[in-house]
C-alpha cells in the first residue's frame, strides 16, 4: 500500500521541512515561486501554519510535491522522465482494478466531522496569489457520477473556501463532472460531490488521466500506481461515490442546482489571473480525515502544478498521435509552453506522416502550438528545439495554421468573446532521403568523432569548471 | 556506374507543398564516402570536388543530373 507518507518518507532527501511558522496567506507561495526561479525543486512541509481563521491549524501543509519532473517520474517507477509519454499510455490503457476495504481499514475515516463541526476554516487552505479573493483548494479531487450510468469521475478543481462550510466548485463547463453536475440539476436534484485531498503522486497522475466519457478514472489510477487503488464507500453519498481509503482529507457535500456565486480572480496555468466568474456553489456536509492528516496543495501555474498535468497529457497525446503517425516515438508538453504546446519526435517519417502526426496533435483542445522533430533533437532541452525550429523549417511551407479548433478560453491572447483558437503546427523534421540507401538532401549536422569526445570529457573531469562564466 | 563517375544526389522531385532538401551530395569515386558540395562546382570550369576523407579529386561539372534525378 503507498501514500502520501509512504512517498514522503522515501523521498526524505528531497523534502525541506519549513523551519518556524509561515502563512498560508501569499508567503508558501511566494517561496514556490522562488525556488521556481532558482530551478530548485523540493518538496516543501510547513507544520506551523495558521489556518484561514489565524488560529494555528495543526495539520501541516506539503506543497511543491511534484514540481520536479525527475522526482514526480520516479515516484511512477518511470526509470526516465523522459519516457513518460509512452510508460504513461500503456499504463492508463491496460489499469488495473481498485479494491474495496472496510471503513476500519481506511484511514481517510479515522476521525469524522459532521455538522457544525465540518468546518473548512480548520484546514490550512492557502491563498497563493494577489486579487484571489481568499483561501482555495487547488488539490481537492472532485469525484462525480454520471446519473445514467453510475460511473463516477475524478478532476482537480479549484475551490474557493468562502465560508465555514460553504465553498465555490468550479469545473471547467467542458469537463466530465460538468456534464454530470448539469445531468444532476436538469433533473432539479442538488449534484453529490467528494473531494478527497492527499495521496501518492501516482494516484493524483492516475486520476488525471484524459479518458471518455463516463469512464471511471480509478482503474487508470492503479495501473500508474501499479496495484489497486484502495476505495472506501464516501460517508455521506455510500457506494454512489466512493474515495480513495489511503487519502488525507475528504470534504463530502452537495453542489444543489442553479445556485450560482461569484469565484475568482485565480491564478491559472497560464500563468495569469482567470477573471472572475460564475461558479456553482458547494455545501459541506462532512469532513473524513486521518488522525494526523497532512493537507496537500498544489501551486497553481508553477511547476508543480504543470509538472503532473504536463506528463498526464503527454500519455494522452502519444495515444491520439500515435494512431495516424506510427513513426512517433515520443511526446514531450514543455512546462516552458505551460500546458499549450508539445513537441514530438518520429523517426523517420514518411512523407506526410509529421504533418499527420501535428494535425492530430493539434486536435487535442489543451494545445496550441505542436511542433514536430526528428531523433536526433533532444525533445526536453529547449536548446535543441529552437535549433531545429531555426534550422529545419521554412514557414510557408513547414507550418500549418488552423483556425477555429477548440481551445483554451484561459489563453490571454484570445480575442474577445473568441470561444474556439488559432493553433499551429511545425514540421521541424527533415526531409527523408529521396531514395533508399543515399544521404537526404540537407547539409551533415557538424559532429566530433566520438573517440575525441571521450577525451574532451576527460579532460574537463580536472577542469577548474566553479570559476568560470556561467553565462 | 563507372568508378570514375561521382554519384550525384538531389532532392527535387514532388509537389511544391512537400518539404524537400537543398543540398547536393556527392559520393566519392575512390572511397565512397558522401558529402555536400554547392552546385558551384558543378559549373562549367568549376575546379574538381575534393573528398574530404581520401583528398582524390574529380570534376562534377556536366555529371549534375536534371531535375529529379540522381546518379
Amino acid at each position: 500500500m503507498r501514500d502520501l507518507r509512504t512517498f514522503l518518507a522515501s523521498e526524505a532527501a528531497a523534502v525541506w521541512e519549513i523551519p518556524g511558522p509561515v502563512s498560508p496567506r501569499h508567503e508558501l507561495t511566494a517561496l514556490q515561486h522562488a525556488l521556481d526561479e532558482r530551478g530548485q525543486f523540493p518538496i516543501l512541509l510547513a507544520r506551523d501554519v495558521a489556518r484561514p481563521d489565524g488560529e494555528r491549524s495543526g495539520i501541516p501543509v506539503v506543497t511543491n510535491l511534484t514540481a520536479s519532473r525527475e522526482l514526480t517520474a520516479r515516484a511512477l517507477g518511470i526509470p526516465d522522465h523522459r519516457e513518460t509519454a509512452r510508460w504513461f499510455a500503456g499504463r492508463t490503457q491496460s489499469g488495473i482494478d481498485p479494491e474495496v476495504v472496510a471503513r476500519d481499514d481506511a484511514p481517510v475515516q479515522q476521525v469524522v466531522w459532521q455538522g457544525e463541526e465540518a468546518n473548512l476554516f480548520r484546514l490550512p487552505v492557502l491563498t497563493q496569489h494577489e486579487l484571489e479573493p481568499g483561501p482555495y483548494l487547488t488539490a481537492a479531487h472532485a469525484t462525480t457520477y454520471d446519473p445514467d450510468t453510475g460511473v463516477d469521475n475524478t478532476a482537480i478543481q479549484r475551490c474557493w473556501v468562502s465560508g465555514p462550510r460553504r465553498m465555490t466548485y468550479f469545473p471547467y463547463p467542458t469537463t466530465h463532472n460538468a456534464r454530470n453536475l448539469r445531468k444532476f440539476w436538469a433533473k432539479g436534484e442538488p449534484c453529490p460531490v467528494a473531494f478527497w485531498i492527499g495521496h501518492h503522486p501516482a494516484v493524483l497522475l492516475g486520476t488525471q488521466a484524459k479518458l471518455r466519457y463516463p469512464e471511471s478514472h480509478w482503474k487508470a489510477a492503479g495501473g500508474v500506481l501499479g496495484e489497486p487503488l484502495r476505495l472506501v464507500p464516501s460517508v455521506l453519498h455510500g457506494e454512489r461515490i466512493m474515495v480513495p481509503a489511503d487519502a488525507e482529507i475528504v470534504i463530502e457535500g452537495y453542489a444543489p442546482p442553479d445556485v450560482y456565486t461569484a469565484d475568482g480572480p485565480f491564478g491559472e496555468y497560464t500563468g495569469y489571473l482567470g477573471s472572475q466568474v460564475q461558479a456553482p456553489i458547494f455545501e459541506v456536509a462532512c469532513i473524513t480525515l486521518r488522525r494526523d492528516a497532512l493537507y496537500h496543495d498544489y501551486g497553481s501555474g508553477l511547476t508543480d502544478m504543470l509538472v503532473p498535468d504536463n506528463m498526464a497529457m503527454e500519455g494522452k497525446v502519444y495515444e491520439l498521435v500515435k494512431a495516424v503517425a506510427p513513426s512517433l516515438v515520443n511526446v514531450h508538453v514543455p512546462t516552458e509552453g505551460r500546458r499549450l504546446h508539445a513537441y514530438l519526435q518520429l523517426r523517420n517519417p514518411g512523407r506526410g506522416e509529421a504533418r499527420d502526426a501535428l494535425t492530430a496533435a493539434l486536435a487535442y483542445r489543451r494545445l496550441k502550438t505542436v511542433i514536430a522533430v526528428d531523433e536526433d533533437v533532444d525533445l526536453f532541452s529547449p536548446q535543441s528545439m529552437l535549433w531545429a525550429v531555426a534550422t529545419r523549417v521554412q514557414w510557408s511551407r513547414d507550418s500549418i495554421v488552423i483556425d477555429g479548433l477548440s481551445g483554451s478560453t484561459l489563453d490571454p491572447s484570445l480575442p474577445e468573446g473568441a470561444v474556439t483558437a488559432s493553433k499551429m503546427g511545425v514540421d521541424a523534421t527533415l526531409p527523408p532521403p529521396p531514395r533508399p540507401g543515399v544521404p537526404r538532401a540537407v547539409p551533415p549536422v557538424a559532429t566530433v568523432p566520438e573517440a575525441a569526445r571521450s577525451r574532451a570529457a576527460a579532460l574537463l573531469e580536472s577542469a577548474p569548471a566553479g570559476a568560470w562564466p556561467r553565462s | 556506374m563507372s568508378p570514375q563517375m561521382p554519384e550525384i544526389v538531389r532532392d527535387t522531385q514532388g509537389a511544391a507543398w512537400e518539404k524537400r532538401g537543398n543540398t547536393l551530395w556527392v559520393g566519392c569515386t575512390q572511397c565512397a564516402t558522401w558529402f555536400p558540395v554547392s552546385p558551384v562546382l558543378t559549373r562549367p570550369g568549376a575546379p574538381a570536388a575534393c573528398c574530404p576523407a581520401c583528398h582524390s579529386e574529380f570534376k562534377l561539372a556536366a555529371q549534375v543530373p536534371r531535375q529529379g534525378e540522381s546518379r
